[in-house]
């Protein structure tokens, strides 16, 4: 029980900065993007269809969303660890089976670009 | 586009919007998702792009409110670490199956589907107590857990019928896969009606596993640019500030006043299926 204590408190740390440093990102990259475009005058439209790290506030967003992504991913590397050190094979197989699958989902979404 | 807006105006009702989906989506362990989608629909902003700021806001959701139910001891983390292999193995499957099943006779099944498991939780008893659990839990998986309702008392829980809800993970699975929707009613439901788990417990634990389901699919919309900026971020920025606000809700609210917004919030969704798959 104390074990599983400390590894919920760890993963609270992780999934807590995962989430409040993307948003982080997210807000300053937000108002770098509106700065740029408030005096060109750019329509809202045009803002919401340009994707793509296409000025310095774009980019900063999209790495608060690459942060984000990357943060559940985290977690479940951190239970994988975690329950390899217990030598809890059960769950280091499930945990490694999470990883496998998500990684193939990744690289099958980049196959079909 | 749809509405003429500033891109202001549109930030502050993206924003705005968001915060209700992540608060929603935060006490019901849901993503969020059924909110977001259709809220950036009819602000103009294009299917693709919608789905891909959904996928980013349900793991702010999960990130943001498993954060602090980790912390109040909702979550069951050996529950959401064997359950979660049935939801990403499904939603794996569901992607390989787009383009094969007929998508609005599925849509229309799982309009069903919900219809029916909201029924049979209206019609659960809401004096019932989770299934106790064992002093010395049993069996390799030791799928138990300790629950403090809001009144303080502690019950001891066992989540019955591991196979079953793991198959049941996998179909939610593969019709997020298909359907392009999150599965956390699908979860809530599998983990409260097939495993008897606390209400509560149910909520905090789907909210921990559906990050790292969404996690794959906003990774392939993010490798693909089908991220825009300006809509992702204040819909990421309100969904957190919403999950914060959820969390600090679920521990107050009565079970019964949860279900019954659980309740509300499947047949909303199963109207839109229903909609879905008939139009």
């Amino acid at each position: 029980m104390k074990h599983s204590t400390s590894l919920e408190e760890r993963l609270a740390v992780v999934l807590g900065f995962g989430s409040m440093a993307s948003l982080a990102f997210m807000v300053a990259g937000f108002a770098l993007l509106v700065a740029r475009h408030a005096g060109a005058g750019t329509s809202t439209a045009e803002l919401v269809r340009e994707t793509g790290a296409s000025s310095i506030g774009a980019s900063v967003i999209l790495a608060g969303v690459a942060l984000l992504i990357a943060t559940p991913v985290c977690r479940v590397v951190i239970t994988l660890v975690t329950s390899l050190s217990r030598q809890d094979r059960v769950f280091a197989v499930l945990n490694t089976l999470v990883l496998v699958i998500v990684g193939a989902a990744l690289w099958m979404g980049h196959l079909t670009d | 586009m749809g509405l003429p807006m500033s891109p202001l105006s549109f930030a502050a009702a993206t924003f705005g919007v968001s915060v209700g989906a992540g608060t929603l989506g935060s006490l019901l362990g849901l993503g969020g998702g059924v909110i977001v989608v259709p809220a950036l629909l009819a602000l103009g902003v294009d299917m693709h792009l919608a789905v891909g700021a959904a996928a980013v806001s349900v793991i702010a959701t999960s990130s943001g409110a498993a954060s602090s139910y980790l912390k109040q001891g909702f979550t069951n983390l050996r529950v959401a670490m064997f359950l979660e292999v049935g939801t990403v193995a499904g939603a794996f499957t569901g992607a390989l199956l787009s383009g094969i099943v007929n998508e609005r006779a599925l849509s229309i099944v799982f309009g069903c589907v919900l219809t029916l498991s909201a029924i049979a939780l209206l019609r659960r008893p809401s004096t019932l107590r989770p299934s106790e659990a064992p002093e010395t839990p049993e069996g390799m998986l030791r799928l138990t857990g300790v629950f403090v309702d809001e009144n303080g008392n502690a019950t001891r829980y066992r989540a019955r019928r591991p196979p079953l809800a793991l198959a049941l993970m996998y179909v939610a699975g593969i019709t997020s896969g298909l359907l392009g929707i999150g599965s956390g009613a699908l979860k809530v439901l599998a983990m409260d009606l097939a495993m008897g788990l606390p209400m509560k417990v149910s909520s905090a634990t789907s909210n921990l596993m559906i990050g790292v389901t969404a996690a794959s699919t906003a990774g392939v919309c993010f490798m693909r640019g089908d991220i825009s900026p300006f809509v992702v971020a204040p819909v990421a920025a309100g969904v957190v500030v919403g999950a914060r606000i959820g969390a600090r809700l679920l521990p107050v609210i009565p079970p019964r006043l949860l279900r019954g917004l659980f309740v509300v919030v499947v047949g909303v969704i199963a109207v839109q299926m229903f909609s879905r798959g008939l139009s």
